[in-house]
């Protein structure tokens, strides 16, 4: 059961902005290795964007469990307040 | 590996190192030679130089953030052309951004896309810069044009006295400015001092028509304590506190004889001795001396030493009056224009056709002084955003004018005024050497030999 002052609208924004940024790195990255192997650039020249890009991918996929996590928890702050305004469960 | 000079270069501001590096990479790769600032504070200060043709700063930066770096970018009038990068969440800010003078933004993610109109984009910010570059030039080089150290003028006239100047100012000679009240003779000599080498030494200007006899003396050379009655401390003249600099004496010719031979001794042997002193002080000085006195009066009459003449004047310059140089007479009254609307916190954008009218007939007697404090007057009387002839007309000048406008024929003092333009005008098409040359035999007479300066910039 969330409690009193958890988690807010202000935390998921703060975790969207985390979110895009993680793929902006992920889209920067994989632009230089595709754009360098279009070139025909030595993979020493390209690897080390990949790895990033694969990094940035990982903290993605991070960010968004806890964005899924947090957007349940307000999921479910917002219908135990709505029960709350109406104990009948009238519509 | 360094860049080489001819890449144009860019900062990238982004406290992301993954999407910093990435940027870094790809603007690289299309030959811009990149630097990457880690946060706001860094990047204000890497781009304070100058010397980046366009900057991608994130928004949203710790210790400064990027609408603060584009505000003090714009008052610090750096030229980078600056593409804000930002967030979906941010656009607001990014519309703000680009109030304050930012070229473009670009909305995160930065996807293939996006790149690509990223790297459409900065050439074309480069060329901006560029031409921002080519414009603060031209107004520079337009600036020396019409500006010379304090001394506001772009007519030959004032070229001349600007290569005499450039001639005479490494080497030590004294110099005697030759000139109308208000023709700016003090700035001369200020400008003979900044262009020397003693620049870095101090500028110390008397006016020897000021001072009484004793007080001149004391202020030229200096005390010892006791020397008289009321000297209780030691003090330093002129000369000793001029030491690797420049005496400008305004006024010289008004200077008591028995002065104008200490000072003549003081200016051969390059020592002084202080009042009630027995001790000579060498002292390490150029004089730079003015007069508007008429010299061949002076000289005939021993009002001034001949031997002090010729010793004050190895290079003399002559200081055309205003009514010798009325192509400058525009440009310096917009510039007193500017400097009193700000002084006096007006909005005044100009004058009108009649002010202009007036301000071109009138002679100035009083050169530029005149016409600064008549600009000055007239901002200060205007009540529009433009000054009038009313407003910059003197009262006795405006009665005057009213009179004449009355009146139909020409009144004898009219012709004898159209007489003196007449021979103004003669005069004006003469050659700057040419007025130079007459003006001196008019100021000297026959007495005062030729002195040209010897300079292969002339």
């Amino acid at each position: 059961m969330p409690q009193k002052g958890g988690a807010g609208p202000s935390d998921l924004k703060h975790l969207a902005h985390e979110v895009r940024n993680a793929l902006n790195g992920v889209s920067v990255n994989l632009e230089v290795a595709r754009s360098r192997a279009a070139r025909g650039s030595d993979v020493s020249q390209i690897a080390p964007f990949l790895e990033t890009a694969a990094q940035q991918l990982e903290a993605t996929t991070r960010l968004h469990k806890r964005f899924a996590d947090l957007a349940m928890q307000l999921a479910i702050q917002l219908e135990s307040k709505a029960a709350s305004s109406d104990p009948a469960g009238r519509p | 590996m360094a860049a080489s000079n001819n890449k144009q270069k860019i900062l990238v501001a982004d406290d992301e190192p993954a999407i910093a590096q990435g940027l870094s990479a790809i603007l690289s790769d299309e030959g811009y030679d990149v630097t990457i600032a880690a946060d706001g504070q860094k990047a204000l200060s890497d781009l304070e130089s100058g010397t980046f043709g366009v900057a991608l700063i994130d928004l949203n930066m710790p210790k400064t953030d990027g609408l603060t770096i584009l505000k003090a970018l714009q008052a610090k009038n750096v030229p980078t052309e600056c593409i804000i990068v930002t967030g979906q969440a941010t656009i607001d800010s990014a519309v703000q951004a680009m109030r304050e003078g930012a070229y473009d933004y670009i909305e995160k993610p930065l996807n293939s896309e996006k790149l690509n109109r990223l790297k459409a984009l900065i050439p074309k910010a480069l060329e901006k810069y560029a031409i921002q570059l080519k414009n603060r030039e031209l107004v520079s080089k337009l600036e020396t044009l019409t500006h010379y150290a304090e001394l506001t003028g772009q007519s030959e006239e004032m070229r001349y006295v600007y290569q005499i100047i450039d001639a005479v100012a490494p080497s030590n000679a004294s110099v005697l400015i030759l000139g109308e009240s208000g023709t700016g003779k003090e700035l001369v000599a200020r400008a003979v001092h900044s262009k020397s080498d003693r620049a870095k030494g101090p500028f110390f200007a008397l006016n020897c028509a000021a001072l009484p006899k004793d007080i001149l003396e004391n202020e030229l050379f200096g005390h010892e304590k006791g020397a008289f009655t009321g000297s209780i401390n030691e003090k330093a003249g002129a000369f000793e506190m001029a030491d690797g600099g420049t005496i400008f004496l305004d006024e010289v010719a008004e200077m008591p004889t028995d002065i104008q031979v200490k000072l003549l001794r003081a200016l051969e042997t390059r020592t002084v001795r202080r009042l009630g002193g027995k001790k000579e002080i060498a002292v390490d000085i150029r004089i730079v001396a003015a007069t508007n006195k008429d010299l061949q009066k002076a000289l005939a009459d021993g009002e001034l030493r001949e031997d002090l003449y010729y010793r004050l004047a190895v290079v003399d310059l002559l200081l055309p009056p205003l009514r010798e140089r009325l192509s400058d007479v525009q440009l310096l009254a917009n510039e007193f224009l500017a400097r009193f609307s700000r002084e006096n916190g007006k909005q005044i954008i100009g004058f009108d056709d009649g002010a202009w009218s007036w301000i071109h007939s009138y002679s100035w007697p009083g050169n530029v002084r005149e016409l600064k404090n008549a600009v000055e007057r007239a901002v200060i009387m205007a009540r529009g955003e433009i000054v009038t002839a009313q407003d910059i007309m003197p009262r006795h000048l405006r009665s005057a004018a009213a009179v004449s406008a009355a009146g139909s024929a020409p009144s004898g003092s009219e012709q004898a005024h159209e007489q003196q333009q007449q021979q103004e005008q003669q005069e004006q098409q003469e050659q700057p050497q040419q007025k130079q040359h007459r003006a001196r035999a008019k100021q000297s007479g026959a007495k005062v030999k030729e002195k040209p300066v010897k300079s292969g910039k002339r």
